[in-house]
């Protein structure tokens, strides 16, 4: 019998019954129709089934007090080692400027000795990892459960949370269960730790230049929704409850996302570089600068053809820089591996037309070789003294970027994002500027308004929308009517009102405004 | 009318030179039916567009009523700097002093500081008087009657002409 290490089924649970306003009572329901079910099953008594639960519930208690009392504490997990490592021995992972799916998880299962996912009908849980020891070798094996007839998207999604569990707590052994029935009775309540398999999951299946790329896209906003059509776009529609549960999720991604984008400009913004176009006056300052700091940079004319770098960009083709310059490389036909090319060049037009700094993630490869590695570039077009377009400037930075990041010279930088939590991908309370909202719940619940923005102002124009603990709470085209519904029910809670189809409000604290008059 | 003079010294916290400063009384209204105002100590700042309200101010009022929080909106402010920051805007009214509230309710940006600031949405409604030299102020609301409204928009046109 393998014993149960891991389930998935808690907060999934807890959302559908709070999205249907059941609450408590739907979990008792729901409890008495599982001892029903039980009994029928077990051919058991009422009395003993009773009996079972009271033990369960005590086994439950005293490992949720063991828990409270710290006396269990797992081996702090640095995911940003975790998912580097991951990286060094999957090339693949975290590169892919397409959402993945199940086949292309299946390699990494494969790699690690994991058999496929087995299927299970009519089974309770959403997934699961077990482990059970096999009989003549002694030795342990694990194995993924997910549940059988499930939406395909789902299913990647589970197998790639299941495979964080294995990377981040089960393989080597990291988590150990200090007793027999640990697992089995308070998997659930390591809240951090799935977190950590969601993370770990939602980066596995929608990668960081694929994300990237959708910024682009979608013109410098991401919108959860194409994201999911995309995701999704060779299966039938999700039903709307999983919909709505996926744009979460995908929300989700995009915040982690965002945060990775302000930790990896982190080192870049002590040179105080414009959002816009630079100007020719200030091109050999912002060069100079570049050298000094010793950055991996290249300079490319309006067609894209590489007219100066440094010599560590260079070195990035075992070449020198005097050699590139001769050779007038184009980025995109001869540095560009084929497949990438038209996507790379759109990248480039939108910094044309836009003359705003972008960051993207796309591969390079040698000139001779054509070996592709993947490479992070932050790129800031540049203006001639006729205002218009010129060329760009590119910050170049070897991919995946926690190794990059940690080899940045700029060593207050790294200490910032040491200090900044667990991962460079995971979410934390740090925000490059200074923030003026001091209340964190505040702050969290305006973040998560303003991931949503754009698609609210779609859903509700001229619409109030309120937002309690990072989720919508209603909408309404009066303001007051929809204070008093939501205070109604939800009680008094942090509430952020806003219009999301208006302009957001901008206040000046330095001078008044300055308007022309007759 | 109201006066007052100017400050060196305002929540135990040094200013050099003097400002123009007072303590304004502040209320809130929840809709579940309960009202809470609060002494607050603010100086003139005709820099800031929006009033400010110590977030201190804010979690007192909160503690009074019970509540967790109250609805806010969100903003975002421009410092000397050229910096942007969020912000979160709550709507408070102003209840003392009697001269001042007739602003009605008023949107306050929350701050962590130890005083708030009186901005041009409220300022602008009154005759400011500041008097550096006698370090001291008055705010005088006067109403112009229907005369001189009609006087003023006739002069308008003519003024432009000039």
């Amino acid at each position: 019998m393998p014993t149960l290490r891991h389930a998935y089924p808690y907060s999934s649970a807890r959302d559908q019954l709070e999205a249907h306003g059941q609450g408590q009572i739907a979990l008792h329901e729901q409890l008495e129709r599982e001892i029903d079910v039980c009994k029928r099953r077990l051919s058991t008594s009422e009395d003993s089934l009773f009996q079972r639960i009271q033990q369960n519930a005590r086994t439950f208690v005293s490992t949720q007090s063991l828990i409270q009392k710290r006396q269990i504490v797992p081996e702090e997990i640095d995911l940003r080692k975790e998912i580097a490592r991951v990286a060094e021995n999957y090339p693949q992972f975290n590169t892919s400027h397409e959402p993945v799916h199940e086949p292309q998880l299946l390699p990494i299962l494969e790699g690690e000795g994991l058999q496929k996912p087995i299927p299970i009908p009519d089974f309770t849980l959403l997934s699961a990892c077990a482990s059970h020891i096999d009989p003549e070798t002694g030795q342990e094996h694990y194995r993924f459960y997910i549940k059988d007839g499930l939406y395909p998207a789902l299913r990647d999604f589970l197998i790639a949370h299941e495979l964080g569990h294995w990377w981040l707590h089960l393989q080597r052994g990291k988590l150990q269960p200090a007793t027999e029935s640990f697992y089995l009775h308070s998997a659930h309540e390591w809240g951090r730790l799935e977190d950590q398999a969601d993370i770990f999951a939602l980066i596995t299946i929608f990668p960081t230049p694929y994300v990237s790329w959708c910024e682009l896209e979608g013109g410098g906003t991401l919108d959860p929704s194409i994201i999911l059509q995309e995701f999704c776009k060779s299966l039938h529609s999700p039903r709307l409850q999983l919909q709505e549960r996926m744009l979460t999720y995908i929300n989700k991604r995009i915040a982690i996302y965002n945060r990775y984008k302000k930790f990896l400009t982190l080192d870049l913004q002590r040179l105080r570089l414009p959002d816009g176009p630079i100007p020719p006056d200030a091109l050999a300052g912002v060069l100079a600068l570049l050298n000094f700091n010793k950055y991996c940079w290249a300079q490319l004319d309006k067609n894209y053809v590489v007219t100066n770098c440094s010599d560590s960009w260079a070195q990035l083709y075992e070449l020198d820089a005097a050699t590139i310059k001769k050779r007038k490389l184009n980025v995109v036909t001869d540095l560009t591996p084929t497949e990438l090319q038209i996507r790379v060049r759109q990248q480039l037009n939108w910094k044309k037309e836009n003359l705003r700094s972008t960051l993207y993630f796309p591969h390079y490869q040698h000139p001779e070789s054509r070996q592709p590695f993947p490479v992070m570039i932050n790129a800031y077009a540049t203006i001639g003294s006729d205002g218009k377009y010129s060329g760009s400037i590119g910050i170049v930075t070897p991919y995946p970027a926690t190794v990059g990041a940690l080899e940045s010279p700029n060593l207050e930088a790294e200490k910032q994002i040491k200090a900044s939590g667990d991962s460079l991908e995971m979410e934390t309370d740090y925000e490059p500027e200074r923030s003026w909202i001091t209340d964190s719940d505040a702050r969290k619940n305006l973040a998560a308004y303003l991931q949503q923005r754009s698609e609210l102002a779609r859903k509700y124009p001229r619409e109030y929308v309120a937002f309690v603990d990072e989720k919508l709470a209603g909408h309404d085209s009066n303001r007051k009517s929809l204070i008093d519904r939501v205070y109604r029910e939800l009680g008094t809670l942090n509430m952020l009102i806003e219009r999301p189809d208006l302009e957001r409000e901008v206040i000046d604290f330095s001078r008044p405004e300055c308007t022309e008059t007759d | 009318m109201l006066a007052g003079s100017y400050v060196s010294q305002i929540s135990k916290q040094n200013i050099a030179p003097p400002v123009p400063s007072l303590k304004i009384t502040i209320g809130a209204n929840t809709s579940i039916g309960n009202s809470c105002s609060l002494t607050v100590p603010v100086i003139f700042d005709t820099g800031a567009s929006k009033s400010v309200v110590p977030y201190t101010a804010l979690r007192a009022i909160c503690q009074t009523l019970k509540l967790d929080g109250l609805p806010y909106r969100s903003a975002i402010a421009h410092d000397f700097n050229g910096g942007q920051h969020d912000v979160l805007i709550y709507e408070l009214c102003v209840v003392g002093p009697a001269s001042l509230t007739d602003s009605g309710i008023v949107e306050f940006i929350a701050l962590e500081r130890s005083f708030g600031l009186l901005g041009r949405d409220i300022l602008n409604r009154y005759f400011v008087e500041l008097n550096g030299p006698s370090l001291s102020w008055r705010i005088e609301h006067r109403r112009r009657s229907w005369l001189r409204c009609l006087l003023a928009s006739i002069a308008r046109p003519f003024r432009r002409m000039k």
